[in-house]
C-alpha cells in the first residue's frame, strides 16, 4: 500500500517537474519571442499607415543616422546590464566629452584625430570612476554612477552658461557621412558581439550577472572584470560621443542629457534582463534600440499629434515589457 | 493577473490605434468643433458684457479657399500643453484652416540627437514647410531643402547665422527682443520704487532666451547705480523655490524679477509673506495673472508671444505659394516687441484682444502681408507688421470686431 503510494507520488512528482518545465520553456520562448514580435509590429504597422514612407531607402538611410548613437551605447552597455551593472553617468559623460572636443577644437586647434581620443577617453575616466567608486568605496552602482553624472553636469553647464560652444557646420560635416556611419556601426556591433559571445571577457560578465559568488569560487575575478565592462562601455559612448557632437555641432548645457534614460528603455524593450546573467544577449539590447528609434522615426511620419505620442509610447512600452519581462529577477537599481 | 491585465492593455491599445487612426479627418471634425464652440463661448462672453461681436475671426475661417493648394506645415515647440504652446497651437490651426494648410505638431526633446532625428523623420513625410523654435544649420542639413523659418528664437550667433542664411531653404527668423524685455522688465520695476532686486532665471546656456532677458535686467541695474542685485539664481524652471530662496536670504528685497514665469511663483510670492512688500515682474501671462495684478503682487508682465508665430506662418506661407521670400537677409532676424502688460487696466485689455475668440491678427491681416494675395506685401510690411506690434496696436486693429 505504502509503495503505491509512494510509487504515485513519484509519478505525481514527475508529472509536476516535466510541467513546470513545460512553463518554464514556454516562457522562455515568450520572453525571447515577444521582442522581436512588437518590433516586426512595429515596422509592418508603420509601413501600413504611412503608405510605406517609413520603408523607403531615404528613410531606411536616415534610421541608420537615428539610430546610430543608441546602438553604440547598447553594445557597450550590454557589458554592464550583463553583470547586474548599470551606469548613469553616461549622459553627463558624453556632454563632458562634447564639450572637451569642442573647447579643443575651437580655441587650441587641435587635429580632429587627437580631439576623437581625448573624447574617448573622457568618457572611459568616467565610467572608471563610477566603477571605482562603486568598487573600491563600496558606495551602491546607481549612486556612484548619478554623482560622477552631476560632476560632468555641473562642469558642462558652468562651461556653457555664457553661451554655447559652436563649432563650423561646414566644416565638419563630411564626419556625418552615412558611410562611414554605417562601417563604424557595424565594426563596433561585431566586435562587441565577439567579445561578448566568444571571449572569456563576456562569458564572465554573464557568468557574475548569473550568481556573483558562484563567479567568485569559480576564479573569476569580478572586480576586474567589472571595470573592464565599464572601460568597454565608456569606450562605446565615448565613439557616440564623437558623432553627437558632429552631428549638431553645438555644446549647450543640455548636451548629452536624456541617453541614459533612453539606453535603459531600449535594454528593457529588447527583452534584456536587467539583472544580466546567462539569457543577456546583445541582440537583444540592439534589437531594444531598434524598437524605439523606429517608433520615434514612424510616429513622426505618421503624423500623430504631438499630445498623444508619449501616450501611446508608454502603452507600446508596457505591453511589451509586461509579455516579456521577467518580474522573478527584474530590478531596475542594483 | 498578468492573463487579465494583458488583454486589457491590449484592447485598449488597439482602441487607441483605431482612434488614432482616423485622426486626420476625426481631429479635424473635432477640432472645427472645439472651435465652433470657442467661438459660440467668446460669442456669449462678448455678448453678456454688452459687447457686439461682428464678423467673427472664426466665422472667417471656416471659409476655406479650396482654390488654395493643400499644404502641410509641421510647427516645432518644446510642449503644446501649457499656456503658450497651446496658443501657438490654436493660432496656427486657425490660420492653416483658412489657408487650406494641414498642421503637424511635434514636440522637441531636450537632445540635439534627438532634435536632429525628429527633423529627418519630418523630412521623410509629406511636410512642405517647418515652423521651428531655433535654427542652426544642422537642422537646416536634416530638412533636406524642406523650407524653415524659426520662430520665438534666432540663430545664437552672427557665425551660425551667415552659415543658416546660406542654406536655400531657411526663410529667416521672427522673434521676440528679449534683451529689451528684462531691460523694460527692470525699468517698470525702477519706476514702482524699487532698489534692492533679485533675478531668478533659467539655467544659463541652456536658453538664449532666458539669457538674453537676464542680460537685459543686469544692464539696466548697471545702468543705474542707486539699484542693488542682491542675488542671482538659476535652475531649470524652478524659478519658485529661487524666490523661496531669496525671501528666506534677502528681507530688504523689494523687486523681484523671474525670466520665465509660472502660477507656482505667484504662489510662493504669497506663501512667503512677499505679497504688498515686494514687486514682481515675469513673463508668459496665465490664468491668474488678472488676480495678482489686481492684488498689485505683480507690477509687470510680458506675453502675446503667439504673434510671432502667426507671422512666422505667413513668412512660411507666401514662400511655398508663390516663391516669395519676406526676408531678404535671412542672416538678420526679425525683432518684435513683447506686449506688455502693466496694470489690470492693461490685463483687460490682453483678455480682450489677444486672449479672446479672435486672434491677434486675423486671417484677412495675414493675407495682406501674403504677396499671393496682395502683390503688394514686401518686406517693409512686415517691418512694419512686426515693429507696431502692441495692445494698443491690437485694440484699434479689431476694435470693430470686438465692440
Amino acid at each position: 500500500m505504502d509503495n503505491t503510494a509512494n510509487s504515485r507520488n513519484s509519478d505525481q512528482n514527475i508529472a509536476i517537474q516535466q510541467e513546470l518545465k513545460l512553463k518554464v520553456a514556454r516562457k522562455e520562448i515568450l520572453n525571447s519571442v515577444i521582442p522581436y514580435a512588437g518590433f516586426i509590429f512595429i515596422i509592418v504597422f508603420f509601413t501600413i499607415v504611412t503608405r510605406g514612407k517609413t520603408v523607403t531607402v531615404s528613410n531606411l538611410t536616415s534610421l541608420i543616422n537615428q539610430c546610430f548613437t543608441i546602438t553604440l551605447i547598447a553594445v557597450g552597455a550590454s557589458f554592464v546590464y550583463a553583470h547586474g551593472g548599470f551606469d548613469f553617468s553616461i549622459g553627463g559623460a558624453s556632454g563632458l566629452a562634447q564639450l572637451m572636443g569642442a573647447l579643443l577644437l575651437q580655441y587650441l586647434g587641435t587635429p580632429i584625430w587627437m580631439c576623437v581620443i581625448f573624447m574617448i577617453a573622457t568618457t572611459v575616466l568616467c565610467s572608471c570612476c563610477v566603477a571605482t567608486i562603486s568598487l573600491r568605496l563600496g558606495v551602491p552602482v546607481f549612486v556612484a554612477s548619478l554623482c560622477v553624472r552631476s560632476i560632468a553636469k555641473g562642469i558642462v553647464e558652468t562651461a556653457c552658461q555664457d553661451a554655447e560652444i559652436i563649432l563650423s557646420y561646414e566644416r565638419f560635416k563630411f564626419i556625418n557621412n552615412i558611410e562611414v556611419k554605417t562601417i563604424i556601426l557595424l565594426v563596433v556591433v561585431a566586435v562587441g558581439y565577439y567579445l561578448f559571445e566568444y571571449t572569456r571577457f563576456g562569458k564572465h560578465q554573464k557568468a557574475i550577472g548569473g550568481n556573483i559568488n558562484t563567479a567568485r569560487q569559480a576564479g573569476i575575478k569580478v572586480k576586474k572584470e567589472i571595470f573592464l565592462a565599464y572601460i568597454f562601455f565608456g569606450f562605446c559612448v565615448g565613439i557616440s560621443s564623437v558623432f553627437s557632437l558632429f552631428r549638431d555641432c553645438t555644446v549647450t548645457a543640455q548636451s548629452g542629457s536624456g541617453i541614459e534614460f533612453n539606453i535603459m528603455i531600449a535594454i528593457v524593450l529588447g527583452g534584456f534582463p536587467m539583472n544580466g546573467g546567462d539569457r543577456s544577449k546583445i541582440p537583444k539590447a540592439i534589437l531594444g534600440a531598434l524598437t524605439i528609434t523606429a517608433l520615434t522615426n514612424g510616429l513622426i511620419i505618421w503624423g500623430m499629434d504631438a499630445n498623444l505620442v508619449s501616450g501611446f509610447k508608454g502603452l507600446l512600452f508596457l505591453i511589451i515589457i509586461a509579455l516579456s519581462y521577467d518580474r522573478s529577477n527584474g530590478k531596475l537599481v542594483s | 493577473m498578468k492573463k487579465l491585465i494583458l488583454p486589457a492593455l491590449t484592447f485598449i491599445m488597439v482602441i487607441s490605434l483605431a482612434a488614432c487612426s482616423g485622426s486626420a479627418e476625426q481631429a479635424a471634425k473635432n477640432e472645427e468643433n472645439s472651435t465652433l464652440e470657442q467661438t459660440e463661448a467668446a460669442k456669449r462672453t462678448a455678448e453678456s458684457d454688452g459687447q457686439n461681436t461682428k464678423g467673427s475671426a472664426f466665422a472667417e475661417e471656416e471659409v476655406v479657399d479650396e482654390n488654395l493648394p493643400k499644404l502641410k506645415f509641421a510647427m516645432c515647440y518644446t510642449t503644446f500643453t501649457d499656456k503658450l504652446g497651446a496658443q501657438f497651437k490654436s493660432s496656427t490651426e486657425y490660420l492653416a484652416k483658412a489657408f487650406n494648410v494641414d498642421m503637424q505638431y511635434v514636440e522637441i526633446s531636450t537632445n540635439s540627437d534627438e532634435k536632429i532625428a525628429m527633423l529627418e523623420s519630418l523630412a521623410q513625410s509629406d511636410v512642405d514647410g517647418i515652423l521651428y523654435v531655433g535654427v542652426n544649420p544642422a537642422n537646416l542639413e536634416a530638412l533636406s531643402g524642406i523650407p524653415y523659418v524659426s520662430f520665438c528664437a534666432e540663430p545664437t550667433t552672427d557665425e551660425v547665422a551667415k552659415e543658416c542664411a546660406a542654406y536655400e531653404n531657411y526663410l529667416g527668423a521672427i522673434c521676440e527682443s528679449d534683451y529689451d524685455l528684462g531691460y523694460s522688465a527692470a525699468e517698470a520695476l525702477y519706476e514702482e520704487g524699487c532698489r534692492n532686486f533679485c533675478l531668478a532665471g533659467y539655467t544659463k546656456g541652456v536658453s538664449k532666451t532666458h539669457d538674453q532677458r537676464a542680460l537685459g535686467f543686469r544692464t539696466f541695474l548697471e545702468e543705474h547705480p542707486d539699484t542693488k542685485l542682491l542675488a542671482e539664481g538659476y535652475s531649470a524652471a524652478l524659478y519658485a523655490d529661487a524666490v523661496s530662496s531669496f525671501a528666506a536670504s534677502y528681507p530688504e528685497m523689494d523687486g523681484l524679477f523671474v525670466t520665465g514665469g509660472n502660477e507656482a511663483v505667484y504662489q510662493a510670492m504669497a506663501t512667503e509673506g512677499l505679497s504688498g512688500y515686494v514687486k514682481l515682474a515675469c513673463v508668459n501671462i496665465s490664468e491668474s495673472t488678472g488676480d495678482y495684478l489686481q492684488k498689485q503682487d505683480l507690477s509687470w508682465i510680458a506675453g502675446g508671444q503667439y504673434g510671432t508665430a502667426m507671422v512666422a506662418f505667413g513668412v512660411l506661407y507666401n514662400y511655398l505659394i508663390d516663391g516669395t521670400r519676406m526676408i531678404s537677409d535671412t542672416s538678420v532676424t526679425q525683432y518684435r516687441p513683447f506686449l506688455e502688460v502693466a496694470s489690470y487696466e492693461n490685463y483687460e485689455l490682453y483678455l480682450k484682444y489677444v486672449d479672446s475668440g479672435i486672434p491677434v491678427y486675423t486671417v484677412d491681416e495675414i493675407k495682406n502681408m501674403i504677396h499671393y494675395f496682395n502683390p503688394d506685401a514686401d518686406q517693409a510690411d512686415l517691418e512694419e507688421i512686426n515693429k507696431s506690434y502692441s495692445l494698443n496696436n491690437i485694440s484699434e486693429r479689431h476694435k470693430d470686431l470686438l465692440k
